[in-house]
């Protein structure tokens, strides 16, 4: 080891925190490394100050604001989940909720876009969950980022593709050519443990894993794949796949390459046309000058014909086999527990629903929106629903001083 | 006197008067860690409140999979990440404003150590010292030294309440303890390294 590996170690050594035999290595360099040793006695030295540094005391009055603040909030909600009760006692609540009554109505008779639009809200509403049953945050709203909002929009959007006419070409000429492709997002116990099924499963059944990873993003583990599967076995795969875990999002989508396709072939014969002309030419080309150039010519064709055909195979690829883009998240176990009926717990559930209402009329907006496009005299409506989440947060934030 | 375990039962149970008990157990370790975290007494207590206060309502739901101890931590702590994050690059600490006020406070932690600081001037320019220099670490950093030294958990513990691998643990706090050295020895303040002082081997100092 070098001194550098060892001095990166010489933390945890003095807390005694590795395994017996790294401890051994390290105070072996020790007693022979004295710059090693300077370090250490640095370290040291440096926690030994740290450890004298006493306790600053906290405001005297300190415990009595707190019960007092508990106690405050607890009788101001008796009997109701506290935020629930906030937005109740306030006028334009009630306007919130018909808007967004309005909203999912018109969202119903636009229609077209309910399959997705019920997606997009059982993620969300699962996903309140998740974050909040048994987690510290229950009195927090659940956070909603841009990003995830614009993620679920971006689904609606992509599953409307597949409603264009353009689908209907080619239909008449030749077989459709449609690469399929389906996302996946699986809620999992043990995210390595499915992973390792999902590649049984998938080369099983004679595809296999394009690319994958595993991170830790946030508190969860994440595991990203991409998945090639035979085009024949595309659905039944996916269905299988369904069932290792809990469904958090689905999207199926088909890209029409027919047009593509029938391009290129275009193209294709055209540049083969040429090359064989500029062979012809070759043949009776005298001055090396007229050589030189026409081989030149030759080879930019036959560079633009190599590129056609690898396209036209590619595309054949993408045709024959569908991709699966799966993502396998670490389900949070305390997502299934329920708190016992105490009073407090009763509140908290309470509020958890409130929570996932309030959620819902979010994505009711969001979604609605995007489904119906020609909604946009309700965006001012939308606009109080966030004008009144900012309010709250504010009042939050004011009563928290 | 009841474990933690047992008040919490307790509470579940409907007894929700044992949360005072709590409160006093820990204000003082809560209200620490925000404090080291803040370098500022008025955002300490507020984060002391909140923290009190969600776990106060969210109680209920604590599973028990972690000591009560570390979960409240865990609280306080993602409430001082969420405050840093959005003053950002806002520097709240000043080094006057928040000592001026707690002379008395000071007086009453001198350190039992023999080797610290000698006077009540010392201690109390050594302990803005080791605030600033503290301050100057990435919140990470400084939060696993501050949960390790201060609030002196175990490699366990901290790695329960921020949620990561022992060898996250055990890589930050290497690089916040050195990186601590270093500022220390640069600051040049002769009550840095008592020992070195007295054992005459301060040449090394930047
Ligand atoms: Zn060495």
């Amino acid at each position: 080891m070098t001194c550098q590996e060892i001095r990166d170690q010489l933390s945890a050594y003095m807390d005694k925190m590795l395994p017996t035999a790294q401890m051994r290595v390290i105070a072996e360099h020790l007693s022979l490394c004295p710059h090693c040793r300077g370090e250490l006695q640095q370290l040291e030295e440096t926690v030994a100050l740290l450890r004298q540094v006493g306790e600053v005391e906290p405001p005297p009055d300190l415990t009595d604001a707190i019960m007092d603040k508990i106690q405050t909030v607890a009788q101001e909600d008796k009997g109701a989940a506290p935020i629930w009760r906030r937005f109740q006692n306030r006028k334009y609540y009630g306007g919130l909720i018909a808007a967004a009554a309005c909203l999912l109505i018109a969202a119903i008779i636009v229609g077209r876009g309910l399959p997705s639009f019920k997606m997009a809200a059982d993620g969300g509403l699962s996903e309140g969950i998740t974050e909040d049953v048994g987690d510290y945050n229950a009195l927090s709203l659940p956070r909603i980022a841009p990003g995830d909002m614009r993620l679920e929009m971006d689904a609606v959007e992509e599953e409307g593709k597949d409603f264009t006419p353009a689908r209907a070409f080619g239909e008449k000429r030749m077989a459709r050519m449609v690469s399929k492709e389906a996302h996946l997002t699986l809620l999992v116990e043990d995210v390595d443990r499915e992973f390792d099924r999902v590649v049984f499963l998938v080369e099983g059944a004679g595809g296999f894993v394009q690319n994958s990873g595993t991170w830790e993003k946030g508190k969860q583990r994440v595991s990203n794949l991409t998945l090639r599967v035979p085009v024949d076995r595309f659905s039944d795969i996916l269905a299988q796949l369904a069932e290792l875990g809990q469904v958090e999002g689905r999207e199926l989508g088909g890209q029409d390459v027919t047009m593509e396709y029938v391009d290129t072939e275009a193209r294709l014969r055209n540049l083969k046309r040429q090359e064989e002309r500029f062979l012809d030419i070759l043949q009776r080309a005298d001055t090396v000058e007229d050589i030189l150039q026409v081989e030149g010519e030759l080879e930019r064709v036959r560079g633009e014909i190599e590129a056609l055909t690898a396209h036209l195979k590619n595309l054949d690829d993408l045709v024959g086999l569908s991709t699966i883009d799966m993502e396998l998240r670490q389900l949070k176990v305390s997502a299934r527990r329920i708190a016992p009926p105490s009073l407090a717990g009763v509140m908290t559930a309470a509020l958890k629903a409130s929570i996932s209402t309030f959620n819902d009329i979010l994505y009711f907006f969001a979604t609605a929106i995007v489904i119906g496009g020609g909604i946009i005299p309700f965006l001012p409506f939308l606009l109080l629903a966030y004008l009144g989440y900012g309010w709250y947060k504010k009042k939050r934030a004011g009563e928290g001083k | 006197m009841k474990s933690d375990a047992e008040l919490v039962d307790l509470f579940k149970k409907g007894n929700q008067d044992v949360f005072r008990q709590l409160l006093e157990r820990y204000e003082k370790k809560v209200y620490n860690l925000a404090y080291r975290m803040l370098s500022n007494r008025e955002d300490a207590r507020d984060i002391s409140q909140e923290a009190f206060l969600k776990a106060y309502f969210a109680l209920p739901s604590f599973r028990g999979d972690a000591a009560f101890s570390t979960w409240l931590y865990r609280i306080a702590t993602n409430l001082c990440l969420d405050l840093l994050r959005q003053r950002k690059n806002k520097v709240v600490f000043s080094l006057d404003e928040p000592f001026q006020t707690e002379e008395g406070v000071l007086e009453r932690q001198l350190p039992t150590c023999e080797d610290g600081p000698e006077t009540i001037v010392e201690q109390r320019e050594f302990q803005r010292l080791i605030q600033r220099l503290i301050h100057t670490l990435p919140a990470e950093q400084r939060l696993v030294l501050v949960l390790r030294e201060f609030q002196e958990l175990t490699y366990e513990e901290i790695s329960q309440t921020l949620e990561c691998s022992l060898g996250t643990v055990k890589s930050r706090l290497s690089r916040a303890r050195s990186a601590l050295g270093k500022k220390l020895l640069a600051s040049g303040e002769p009550f840095a390294f008592p020992h070195r002082l007295k054992e005459g081997k301060g040449g090394n100092r930047v």
